[in-house]
């Protein structure tokens, strides 16, 4: 951990950090900027909105009324922005051998994130609300990130890592299962000062320091040159001969169809189906039942009201157009044919894992909706129907960029890469109802179409990533 | 340069780094004098990336310790890291600076530099508005030597410095860091798979073999004292008292050899390749 007293030198470290933010070097490196933007200007919308509302609503009313996720939201990006701008310099091969240079952009990040965490705060007080409950708001939804940013000392016990890890999880998964909780928002901005004071320094103090922990990741040895863990080949002498064929199993076209889509974090099609299965009632049941507790509704009630937001469950997945690096290499394979066929392929294999993956998912969230709400069979049928359609089509719609453009900035593939979630998570004061959903389905459907019978020309003829960079 | 000439540079003891279940390094101990040029060889996989990684403390080590300047390398106050200087074998991160933008904000954590060495900044030949994302692998590669060497190091560890450059870059290249080193008497201890050019250059050899330093010598020892001696029946040449570093159907590559030795008649001997050498050195054997 970093002293808080600073020397002259390390003071003039901390300034020259300081200054790339909202340079050209911090703009260039940042290809999250664009959805923060965009999602700065929908939070900005929505507290806006709020404070409209609440001119003849009170606070509780409001809040439901309104989609406060997108400033959830907004903290969360902000971190992200912080973490990729810190991570290209302390990332770097040579940043372990600069003196102070780790040091001080962990100092830069901590101010920089405690000065828009408080600049949250004192913008989310203008609900109104006590500033110290909307500093503990925007705090306590950075948790995930806090936990993000942590590396451990290298001389820290295995045993209070472990429990570290074991709390920082604990945290993010009570933060994650909150923020889907309708009145959550209402409740932690309405929490008397004697918790939330105490518990916006503790959280403070936690994302602080975990910022001012980041020079450990130069000594975590999973942060080195690949090369570095290379173990030999069990060879026996420097003149041994070739590998035999037979040890090198040739790759089943099951494996090479996951390796189109995810290759860094391959979810793989079984486990997908496993993971769709249960993600959606698992999670939707836990939400449902902090609901119950903090609204003092029946379970079949908060469950029903937890539809909306369990919709972006459908559109959970992969970086398909993002993580491109592996592109070229599949491609020289030659299992594919040419560039053509081979950007096809990304696209049969991602249309095919949807349309196999999202009616499990959609079963599982449209079943138990239409039995506890209760809707008539066909209503049902229709419904599910919708956001199949509507799921499909949006994941889809990620390669519109490059039905517009040659070859798309990566801030921008990113941002098309993550709509699906985002949209969903927009509409979802209107994905209840069935006109609506059948309104979005037929839209996502006509511009899913379109992306999917021609963005593939278009993306065989650009530049393919085949750098790590 | 203000070198203090009673303190070791590096001084590697018994040093062991392992992986889990893999031991990459067992038991290495080695010193490096100031002014010194030590080539560290070894075939992929023979840990050299790891000792360079436990040198400059990238890595924590297992067993033993690395010191630099007399102070263990996990513990290195900043005014001796900024004597030390690393080339990683490929340049990541720092991509959307500006070349000058890179080396001037680089060069501020090591307080108020000199101008940066004429020929250095010739050799290097880069655009100062390039963007580094937009370098090509070698150019990437010249940035990085040039920011590890602006600040004129005591000592420079270079991991496989010079293996994305072209011919005459890599030539010139090893022609300033020897210059480098006559010039300013710093240490250097490089990694790299150009035999010929670690051979001109350095005065120490290290062979790396499975995680084991098997032969620590200097470069004009070596070419004096190593030897093929060839027999009719080899295995007479196991009893002498000389190092045997490699094997082949006819002899054995010995090391230590000298005039003086008194050989069993009718042994040939010659010498050997320094490309032969080293693939008998650091030949992976059976344990």
């Amino acid at each position: 951990m970093a002293s808080l007293r600073l020397s002259p030198l390390e003071w003039s470290d901390l300034r020259r950090a300081l200054g790339l933010y909202f340079t050209a070097t911090f703009l260039r490196s940042n290809y999250m900027l664009l959805m923060l933007a965009c999602w700065v200007v929908a939070a900005a919308v929505t507290l806006w909105n709020i404070h409209a509302l609440l001119r003849h609503e009170t606070l509780a009313q409001a809040l439901s009324h309104a989609n406060i996720f997108n400033a959830i939201l907004v903290i969360m990006l902000v971190q992200s922005v912080l973490q990729l701008h810190a991570n290209n310099q302390i990332g770097g091969s040579q940043a372990p051998s600069i003196p102070g240079l780790a040091l001080a952009e962990a100092r830069a990040a901590s101010i920089v994130a405690s000065v828009t965490i408080l600049g949250f705060a004192g913008l989310t007080s203008l609900l109104p609300v006590p500033f110290h409950d909307a500093l503990f708001f925007i705090l306590f939804n950075a948790i995930p990130y806090a936990v993000q940013w942590y590396a451990p000392p290298r001389e820290q016990s295995g045993k209070k890592g472990g429990a570290i890890l074991f709390f920082g999880i604990a945290l993010m998964v009570g933060q994650f299962a909150l923020i889907f909780v309708s009145n959550a928002a209402y409740w932690m901005l309405t929490r008397p000062a004697v918790l939330t004071i105490p518990a916006s320094i503790f959280l403070f103090i936690g994302l602080i320091g975990s910022i001012l922990s980041l020079p450990n990741r130069l000594h975590d040895s999973k942060s080195l040159s690949p090369s570095v863990h290379k173990q030999p080949l069990p060879v026996e002498s420097t003149r041994s001969g070739p590998v035999e064929p037979s040890a090198q199993k040739p790759l089943t076209p099951y494996q090479l169809r996951q390796m189109l889509l995810a290759p860094t974090a391959p979810v793989t099609f079984r486990t997908d189906i496993l993971i769709s299965l249960i993600l959606i009632p698992v999670f939707l049941s836990v939400f449902a039942m902090i609901e119950a507790f903090l609204s003092h509704r029946s379970f079949g009630a908060a469950w029903i009201k937890s539809v909306g937001t369990g919709c972006v469950m459908l559109v959970i997945g992969d970086k398909w157009l993002l993580d491109r690096q592996h592109w070229p290499l599949l491609l020289v394979t030659g299992r594919f044919g040419s560039r053509i066929k081979f950007v096809q392929a990304v696209f049969k294999a991602k249309l095919a894992r949807m349309l196999i993956v999202t009616p499990i998912r959609v079963l599982s969230l449209v079943v138990p909706y239409a039995v506890l709400k209760p809707l008539l069979p066909t209503t049902a049928f229709y419904y599910a129907l919708d956001l199949i359609v509507l799921a499909v089509g949006m994941t889809l719609c990620s390669a519109l960029p490059f039905l517009l453009l040659r070859s798309p900035a990566k801030s921008i593939v990113f941002a098309f890469n993550l709509a699906p979630v985002l949209l969903i998570q927009l509409c979802s004061p209107f994905l209840l109802s069935l006109r609506n959903a059948a309104y979005l389905a037929i839209t996502a459907l006509v511009l899913g179409f379109l992306s999917y019978l021609f963005a593939p020309y278009r993306i065989s003829r650009s530049d393919w990533p085949y750098d790590n960079e | 340069m203000n070198i203090r000439q009673d303190v070791l540079p590096v001084r590697v003891t018994n040093l062991t780094k392992r992986f889990g279940s893999f031991t990459a390094l067992d038991g290495v101990s080695f010193t490096v004098e100031p002014g010194e040029t030590v080539a560290l060889l070894g075939r992929n996989g023979a840990g050299k990336s790891t000792l360079i990684g436990c040198l400059m403390g990238f890595l924590v080590p297992d067993k033993g310790s690395v010191d630099l300047f007399g102070q263990n390398v996990l513990d290195l106050p900043r005014d001796l890291r900024a004597k030390t200087g690393f080339v990683p074998q490929t340049m990541t991160g720092f991509g959307a600076f500006t070349v000058g933008k890179l080396i001037d904000y680089i060069g501020a954590f090591y307080g108020r530099l000199p101008p940066i060495d004429p020929a250095l900044l010739r050799w290097a030949d880069l655009d100062p508005k390039k963007i580094v994302k937009s370098l090509s692998g070698g150019q990437r590669q010249r940035l990085a030597i040039l920011l590890a060497m602006r600040h004129e190091p005591d000592f420079l560890v270079l991991d496989e410095p010079v293996a994305s450059l072209d011919p005459h870059a890599r030539r010139d290249f090893m022609n300033l860091l020897g210059d480098y080193a006559r010039r300013t008497g710093a240490s250097v201890l490089i990694s790299s798979h150009i035999l010929s050019d670690l051979e001109r250059l350095c005065s120490r050899l290290l062979f790396l073999r499975q995680g084991c330093l098997v032969l620590d010598v200097p470069t004009n020892v070596f070419r004096a004292t190593t030897r093929w001696l060839d027999h009719a029946t080899p295995h007479i040449l196991n009893d002498l008292p000389l190092q045997i570093i490699g094997q082949r159907e006819t002899g054995l590559l010995v090391h230590g050899w000298s005039e003086d030795v008194i050989l069993p008649e009718g042994t040939t001997i010659s010498v050997p390749d320094f490309e032969d050498a080293f693939l008998e050195i650091t030949a992976t054997r059976a344990a």
